[in-house]
């Protein structure tokens, strides 16, 4: 519970290892989460991230490892971690024949709610999604979008310490996509510790404050998103369009110095460089040179995806 | 001083229970399958035995021989006390063919001419059956009667013979037709006066409860699929809390279907189920074994389609052995026996003790007893495996 004295990480993960047969789905993850903070587990489908949070959140048996939540030692029997956690799944996981109100009513009392404390925080999270004017329609009758938010607001009927959302955006149409993400980001400002995953770069970098990169069932690495560029030096990249030889453009850019690799594009080339300013300069001159005429040149720093091809050598979405 | 983590858990399992059957009791298909459709099944079936469990039909008896012994098996058989099984004398076979015909006879059975000499003769005499097809019931019934006083007539004769073979004499033609063949008819069906709604309803409301276990099975199962089971799951709520609460519901659902119907048929279709404590005692044993199977199929099927199919499988080799429709005092004895390993068949001969036999609460202890035996092993299997197929220890 809130203010119960430790100082600590708001989740501590230690050597998480849990398998499937003969199948290692998760192999020594650990992580810790500050209080207030927004942590990401960033990787594609498969990689072990729901496996990772059903563990966190006590609902899978570990082989190996501790979680504590809060300072709470988290298993599949305990009751005041679990009661620090709110779970948002990946699939809408609510009763579609009852109402919004009647779902949260169910579930504020399985946390221990009651009374008119429970009719009061049921208000207030029906008002934070957005849903109290069909807040007693039943969920079947509700959009896609609609039961998402109704999905987070059974999470957070308790008033939990650490939000643990699962791909929420999966499947969600642009608009409700936004609204969750800015539901998210308000959470994050007003203290709540966030746990979310996502095989979305971009949601990674937007709402988390730092991330871990999960593939295989390893986290491969975490930071902030400047330290993991910092940590692989993924370098930038500069992409160039224009018309004439592209592929002699490729192959002096390739013998460039400070150039790390090019890949010859529809229209253009892609030079992916170490230092980025350093290097434009050399490029217009090579274009020049082989007789390219540059219709557009950007400079794009590097993003987690870049940071995930470094590390895995593979696409966040392969 | 309870426990507090017991007393967490209880209340957990309440919720559970509780949030379960509004849901269920909301699905408008969910009460046709559990309340509808057992009581539909059951007037239907038992206005289709009749009103008192037994043959509703006229059936004419012609005397041709005009011997004694025919008079005697004629006015046995017109004034046997045999309920809504009626024997009408008629003139003659044509005025019998004729009232048959026209349907003013369910059947009859005629003694021909000379029936009587054929007891010192070498053929043994034949008595007529007249049936027509739309009283199939009528016509096995007059066979039968026909069947029984020539069974007695041909032993009549194996005594003739028999005599005259030891070196005695034959009895006058006279005498022989005046043989006295004391004709003795009684009629049973489910029960005597008993309704067979008192039968039938407990008997559609198992089958349509074993039916459902396919459902109880399959929400479980799409339950864990959506994922609102981990939610539940990530609450402070054990495993066992969740099954209990889960199992909870079911008992109360087949409780509420066998009570409904229990109530109904009393109201509706005048049927006297028996000693009210001995059927709640039932009622529970039954319910709580129907909690049990609906584990133990949610444990064994792997996907919900393999649930519904297990269930449907489990449901009509239940009912069928177990005498759902066919009461087991129809069947053979050795499908009478089968019954008995069945649940269906123990709760259903428990409350045939109570509502045919006239027994009370004390002569369905057995019963009882078998039914928690059934819900014991069930529900120990299930709790073993649920865990592993929807807990933390998949």
């Amino acid at each position: 519970m809130p203010g119960n004295g430790f100082d600590g990480p708001m989740l501590s993960c230690r050597g998480l290892r849990r398998s499937y047969g003969q199948r290692l789905a998760v192999d020594g993850v650990g992580f810790d989460i500050a209080r207030g903070e927004t942590y990401g587990l960033l990787g594609p489908n498969g990689a072990g991230k729901t496996t990772t949070i059903s563990m966190v959140c006590g609902l899978l048996a570990r082989d190996a490892g501790e979680v504590t939540v809060a300072g709470r030692p988290m298993c599949p029997e305990a009751t005041d971690a679990k009661a620090a956690i709110g779970l948002v799944p990946q699939d809408v996981a609510l009763y579609d024949n009852l109402s919004a109100t009647e779902n949260l009513h169910f579930f504020g009392r399985l946390q221990g709610l009651q009374g008119k404390d429970l009719d009061r925080r049921v208000a207030e999270v029906l008002h934070i999604v957005g849903l109290a004017d069909r807040a007693d329609e039943h969920i079947d009758t509700y959009s896609g979008g609609m039961k998402r938010r109704a999905n987070i607001a059974v999470g957070l009927v308790h008033r939990p310490e650490l939000l643990v959302l699962d791909e929420p955006t999966v499947g969600v149409d642009p608009q409700s996509r936004n609204a969750i993400l800015e539901s998210v980001e308000a959470l994050g400002a007003e203290g709540l510790s966030v746990l979310y995953t996502t095989h979305y770069m971009e949601e990674a970098e937007r709402l988390c404050d730092r991330v871990g990169i999960i593939d295989e069932g390893r986290l491969v690495a975490e930071g902030t998103r400047r330290q993991l560029v910092a940590q692989v030096g993924a370098g930038d990249r500069i992409d160039v369009s224009g018309t004439g030889d592209l592929d002699a453009l490729a192959a002096t850019c390739a013998d460039l110095p400070g150039t790390r690799g090019v890949d010859r594009r529809d229209g253009g080339v892609v030079v992916r460089v170490a230092d980025g300013p350093a290097s434009l300069a050399a490029i217009v001159d090579a274009a020049g040179r082989v007789g390219v005429a540059i219709a557009g040149i950007e400079l794009v720093e590097p993003d987690l995806e870049d940071v995930f091809l470094e590390l895995t050598g593979k696409a966040l979405r392969d | 001083m309870p426990n507090p983590v017991a007393v967490t858990q209880f209340r957990a399992a309440r919720l559970i229970a509780a949030v379960d059957l509004r849901r269920r009791f909301r699905n408008r298909s969910f009460l046709i399958q559990a309340i509808g459709g057992p009581l539909a099944l059951a007037t239907i079936i038992s206005l289709a035995f009749g009103s008192g469990g037994g043959i509703d039909a006229t059936i004419g008896v012609a005397d041709a021989d005009g011997s004694p012994l025919a008079s005697q098996f004629v006015e046995g058989v017109t004034q046997a006390d045999t309920g809504d099984l009626r024997f009408e004398r008629v003139e003659g076979p044509d005025d019998a063919r004729a009232q048959v015909d026209d349907g003013d006879l369910d059947a009859a059975v005629v003694i021909p001419a000379g029936f009587a000499a054929t007891l010192s003769g070498d053929e043994p005499g034949a008595v007529e059956v007249i049936t027509e097809p739309d009283s199939p019931i009528a016509a096995e019934v007059a066979r039968s009667v026909a069947g029984g006083f020539t069974a007695r007539v041909n032993a009549a004769r194996l005594a003739a013979a028999t005599t005259v073979a030891g070196g005695g004499a034959l009895p006058p033609d006279d005498e022989l037709a005046s043989l006295e063949l004391p004709v003795e008819i009684s009629q049973s069906g489910t029960g005597g006066d008993v309704p067979p709604a008192a039968y039938f309803g407990p008997a559609m409301a198992l089958l349509f409860l074993f039916l459902l276990v396919g459902a109880l099975a399959r929400d479980l199962l799409a339950e864990q699929r959506l994922r609102v089971l981990d939610r539940v799951r990530a609450a402070p709520v054990r495993d066992t809390a969740i099954l209990a609460g889960k199992a909870a519901s079911v008992v109360a659902i087949a409780v509420v279907t066998l009570g409904v119907i229990w109530a109904v048929t009393g109201v509706a279709l005048g049927a006297d189920w028996g000693d009210p404590l001995g059927v709640a005692l039932l009622i529970v044993a039954v319910s709580l074994t129907i909690a049990a199977v609906s584990g133990l199929v949610a444990a064994l099927a792997r996907t919900e389609n393999s649930a519904d199919a297990l269930a449907t499988f489990v449901a009509f080799v239940f009912a069928l052995i177990g005498g759902n429709f066919v009461p087991p005092g129809a069947l053979p004895e050795a499908l009478r026996r089968l019954s008995l390993f069945t649940p269906n068949g123990w709760a259903l001969q428990g409350f045939a003790e109570l509502s045919v036999g006239g027994g009370t609460a004390p002569d369905v202890i057995t019963h009882v007893a078998v039914l928690l035996a059934w819900a014991a092993v069930c529900g120990a299997v299930a709790a073993v495996v649920l865990p592993r197929r929807v807990g933390s220890k998949q």
